[in-house]
């Protein structure tokens, strides 16, 4: 529906209040002339009874008036000795009063009918009158009257006395009629002047006869016409009246209403969100519209507020959006927009990546759990932030990796502040969290140059993803920066490792693990064999260090672990191993808890049942889902599995749990065997109290790394009841089973 | 009372009242001059009463007809004639104003007529009873026509008839319309007389009744031979200074009814009838 402006709807409501007054005005004036028209027509009805009563006085006047010249002495006198005659008609009837003011002329006719003298002529009596019986009217009109004016004539006869027959003579006498008519009453309708009787003479009987006849005009009714004056003008001032209320109220609207409304909608659209524009006008001339001012003012500046607000919340959501919540650090989207726009900026300037990865991060956290391990990411990152440039940012892409690039800066930089960051991490007390040891750390560097077609973020981080790797080889430096060699290498590797673990897990026949024996001390029997993941493919045989980097990427834990089981069962049904001799499996934390594991386990021990089953667990996996864990492990342990805690005491370790944990053996890791071999009898007495306080409570102890004779005889000597290492031997391919697949 | 108490009373009434009011006679006075009066028949056995009403009255003045309604209660005939004064059947008071035409003389000659007509009708005995100008109209007639069957004049209220005019003026207004008269005029004037001021008259009809002074009244009163008496009452303003004491010189019976005016009005109509009453045969 189209809005209209309140100017047009007051106009269109002026006009059509305005018309309407003019409909009702002309309809007034239409009922005031039809009431007129009533009026006039009553009134020359009345005007008609009016003369109708006035001939009829006016005859019972003239009849009276005659009857006493009649019965006048003097008139009978005057009939008998008329020698003073027209001193009688002109001097003594006048003075006599017998007739009226009205009568104009006076005869006297003798019994033959003549007149007794003619009279003079402007008396305009007749010579001689006959015929008449009794009282008579004779009226002339038209020109033949005086001055055009009716004329009446009375005639009667006049008799001796009442018994007489013969009439003495006659009387005659002449009025002028609508002067006598008018002298008969006021007239208050008829207009005796406008009277017309046409023309010729008429004889009646009675004057009242000739009412009829006469041609009316009512008389100008002046109280009529006051009223219709003053009703036309009170009318035109009502129109007047009506239109300039109208008008006021229209301006007013228009300048109460309208105008301030405009002035508040321009306020509005000049403050744009600033609501201290509204002081700028004066109050609004009507309280309801200053409210409604003031209403939009304060709902602006809410409005602003929340603007604001909204501004300040999408910052920091913004922020949020764009910041780790535990470190503080920037997220991967800030790096992803900060490389960009750093990019478009300054894209023919050096920049090198540097990528930050905490070692052994998921162990403690494993070990010791998230709180701690937040704490470590937030310690590290916090120490990181400390030793880049200014303006520098550090981004967390996730879990324990954080990467930052320097703009600007060459390689040579990049390394400085890259041992610094080390350094820095290095000297951070990490004992405040609970950790007993020193948190390191793995810095892969990419340095982007300008010169290579694709020197993009994914690029880059791919590349010190790969230095990263490089770094977090054992016996390797903490940093390495890429270059393209470790490029091709490792995307050959990688691609071609990603695919042999995909396909292992998918048919476990491809592991070809390899064996290395558990002894027992001190005979250095083979008591039973560790089985470790090794996948050949294409003839290139992946380790650990390739394969668990992919698993755990992937989180393939418990996927692996089922198909190391199955692959084992594979190696057993081929009798890969001597019957009799045990095995033992590494089993995830994942894997421990996962139910198709456990199954696959049991039915391993049941199709073994002869073997030594040997499950190796990390304390992970008994502290994250220690009930589950706890259960499965306790049905392993009924099947005849055998518990092992793996890597006992490679720093993440605790003896706390260690009686609550269901195990059987507790495999020393080679940290702490290295121990024995420490100058320091403080050191060597640590491990050693370790493994007899352990023994002491029932478990079975394993010496992981024996690779020396000198350290076997310390680990004898310690009290170890098994070993395992280089020194028996190395993990490998049972010969038979290469002959087996040798020969086909 | 019984209806056939008050049907006879009713029918008394109404026949004492048209008894009293007595019935209109014309008698042609003149040729072509009728005349009226007012007649009731009384006891034959007492004279008749020719009543004549003042000067331009009719018999319908309220003196005449009241002593007229009186006298024919005593059982008197009546007549109350109008005199015409030039009018026929005049029935009205003649204003001063009109043309007066009329004289003493036709006066007498319609009083004689009146006469004869009584005698006529059987009555021979006659007594006149004028009242104000009329008694001295009744005068001069007797004293021109004394006679049967006249026998005796109640002259009323008679006025001496000098209308206010000192001697020399009215012998000077005498003298002059008899010069006109002799000059063969007759014409109209207006002058004051009796109550008319003025009376307009002819000079011939003027004269007639100027001509009649004082002194010719107080002789026609001295001279006449019919028994007369004159009845006047004393608070009369009409009559003049000297003119009761006129009258009591001349010697004839004066009847002056103390306190009355010249009409006799209110109480003075009884004392009035009582007199005439006492005064008639």
């Amino acid at each position: 529906m189209r809005a209209f402006k309140i100017s047009h709807l007051s106009q269109g409501f002026v006009a059509m209040v305005g018309g309407l007054a003019l409909v009702l005005g002309a309809y007034m004036l239409h009922e005031l002339e039809g009431i007129t028209r009533a009026v006039q027509e009553r009134e020359r009805q009345a005007a008609r009874d009016e003369i109708r009563a006035a001939m009829s006085d006016l005859n019972a006047q003239v009849l009276a008036m005659g009857e006493r010249l009649a019965n006048w002495d003097e008139t009978r006198q005057q009939l008998v000795h008329d020698v003073y005659y027209v001193l009688w008609r002109d001097e003594r009837v006048p003075d006599a009063g017998v007739l009226g003011a009205d009568v104009e002329a006076v005869a006297l006719y003798d019994a033959e009918g003549g007149i007794l003298m003619s009279p003079p002529e402007r008396a305009l009596m007749p010579e001689r009158v006959a015929g008449i019986q009794g009282p008579s009217f004779v009226v002339i009109a038209g020109e033949d009257a005086a001055a055009g004016h009716a004329q009446v004539f009375h005639f009667r006869p006049v008799y001796i006395d009442a018994a007489a027959e013969t009439p003495l003579g006659y009387v005659g006498l002449r009025l002028d009629l609508l002067s006598a008519l008018e002298h008969t009453r006021r007239f208050r309708f008829a207009d005796v002047n406008a009277i017309h009787l046409g023309e010729g003479r008429t004889e009646v009987a009675a004057l009242q006869d000739l009412a009829d006849r006469l041609e009316l005009e009512s008389r100008p009714n002046p109280l009529l016409d006051l009223v219709r004056e003053v009703f036309k003008r009170e009318l035109l001032h009502l129109l007047i009246f009506v239109v300039a209320v109208l008008s006021l109220a229209s301006f007013l609207l228009h300048r109460f209403m309208v105008r301030p409304l405009l002035a508040i909608a321009r306020e509005i659209d000049d403050s744009q969100g600033e609501p201290q524009a509204f002081a700028n006008e004066g109050p609004m001339p009507v309280q309801e519209l200053e409210q409604v001012r003031r209403s939009v003012g304060n709902y602006q500046s809410r409005l602003a507020e929340l603007n604001r607000t909204l501004e300040r919340s999408s910052r920091d959501f913004y922020e949020q959006s764009r910041r780790d919540s535990l470190t503080g650090a920037f997220n991967r989207r800030a790096l992803e927009e900060d490389w960009t726009a750093s990019e478009a900026k300054s894209a023919e300037a050096p920049c090198v990546l540097i990528l930050f990865d905490c070692d052994h991060f998921k162990a403690i956290n494993d070990t010791y759990g998230h709180a701690v391990g937040d704490a470590v990411i937030k310690a590290v990152a916090a120490s990181l932030q400390e030793c880049l440039r200014a303006g520098d940012r550090l981004y967390r892409l996730g879990g324990d990796e954080l990467v930052t690039y320097l703009r600007g800066a060459d390689a040579r930089v990049a390394w400085a502040v890259a041992e610094r960051c080390l350094e820095q991490v290095a000297q951070h007390d990490f004992k405040q969290y609970g950790l007993p040891e020193p948190v390191s750390i793995s810095i892969g560097l990419a340095v982007a140059d300008p010169a290579l077609p694709d020197c993009s973020l994914s690029t880059m981080q791919k590349h010190a993803d790969l230095a990263m790797y490089a770094a977090k080889r054992p016996g390797g430096q903490r940093i390495v920066c890429y270059d393209d060699k470790m490029a091709e290498a490792a995307s050959l590797v990688a691609s071609h490792c990603i695919n042999a673990v995909f396909e292992a897990i998918a048919s476990p026949s491809l592991f070809e693990l390899h064996y290395q024996p558990v002894v027992q001390l001190p005979e250095r029997r083979y008591d039973y064999f560790e089985a470790l993941a090794r996948i050949r493919s294409d003839g290139r045989l992946f380790t650990p260090a390739d394969i668990f980097p992919i698993v755990q990427a992937r989180r393939l834990d418990a996927e692996l672990d089922l198909a190391i089981v199955q692959a084992v069962a594979i190696d057993l049904q081929r009798v890969v191993l001597e019957p009799g001799q045990g095995v033992s499996i590494n089993v995830s934390a994942a894997g421990i808890v996962h139910a198709k594991v456990v199954s696959a386990l049991l039915e391993l021990r049941r199709r073994e049942h002869g073997r030594t089953l040997v499950v190796e667990i990390t304390e992970t996996a008994l502290i994250t889902q220690m009930e589950t864990a706890s259960e499965h492990l306790r049905q392993l342990r009924q099947a005849g599995i055998l518990v092992a805690l793996d890597d006992f005491g490679s720093g993440y370790s605790s003896l706390r749990y260690l009686a609550s944990m269901p195990v059987d053996i507790v495999k020393f890791d080679l940290s702490m065997i290295r121990l024995l071999e420490h100058p320091s009898a403080q050191h060597r007495g640590i491990t050693q109290g370790i493994a007899a306080m352990v023994r002491s409570a029932g478990y079975h102890v394993v010496a992981e790394g024996v690779e020396t004779e000198a350290m076997l005889s310390r680990v004898i000597e310690s009290g170890f009841d098994h070993a395992q290492g280089f020194l028996f031997d190395a993990p490998r391919r049972p010969r038979r089973i290469e002959a087996q697949r040798a020969g086909g | 009372m019984g209806w056939e108490r008050i049907a006879l009373l009713g029918a008394a009434l109404l026949l004492a009242a048209q008894r009293a009011a007595g019935a209109i006679v014309t008698l042609e006075v003149a040729e072509g001059l009728p005349a009226r009066a007012d007649y009731v028949e009384g006891d034959p056995g007492k004279p008749a009463l020719l009543m004549l009403h003042g000067f331009l009255q009719t018999h319908e003045f309220r003196t005449i007809r009241r002593l007229a309604e009186g006298l024919r209660d005593e059982g008197y005939t009546v007549l109350s004639p109008t005199l015409s004064l030039g009018i026929p059947m005049r029935k009205q008071s003649l204003a001063c104003e009109a043309i007066h035409t009329h004289t003493l003389d036709d006066a007498h000659r319609e009083i004689g007529a009146w006469v004869s007509w009584l005698r006529a009708r059987g009555h021979q005995s006659v007594v006149l009873v004028g009242h104000s100008s009329g008694s001295m109209v009744l005068l001069s007639y007797l004293y021109a026509h004394a006679g049967s069957p006249v026998i005796k004049l109640v002259a009323i209220s008679l006025m001496e008839g000098r209308w206010e005019l000192d001697r020399a003026e009215h012998e000077r207004l005498q003298a002059s319309l008899r010069a006109q008269i002799a000059a063969g005029d007759n014409p109209l004037i207006s002058h004051d007389f009796s109550f008319c001021k003025p009376l307009r008259a002819t000079a011939r009809s003027l004269l007639s009744y100027v001509e009649w002074t004082p002194d010719r009244i107080l002789n026609a009163i001295d001279r006449v031979p019919t028994e007369l008496v004159l009845i006047l009452g004393s608070r009369d303003k009409r009559l003049g200074p000297d003119w009761l004491r006129d009258l009591r010189e001349i010697g004839r019976p004066l009847d002056v009814i103390e306190g009355a005016n010249h009409f006799m009005d209110g109480e003075f109509e009884f004392e009035l009838l009582d007199r005439v009453v006492n005064a008639l045969p």
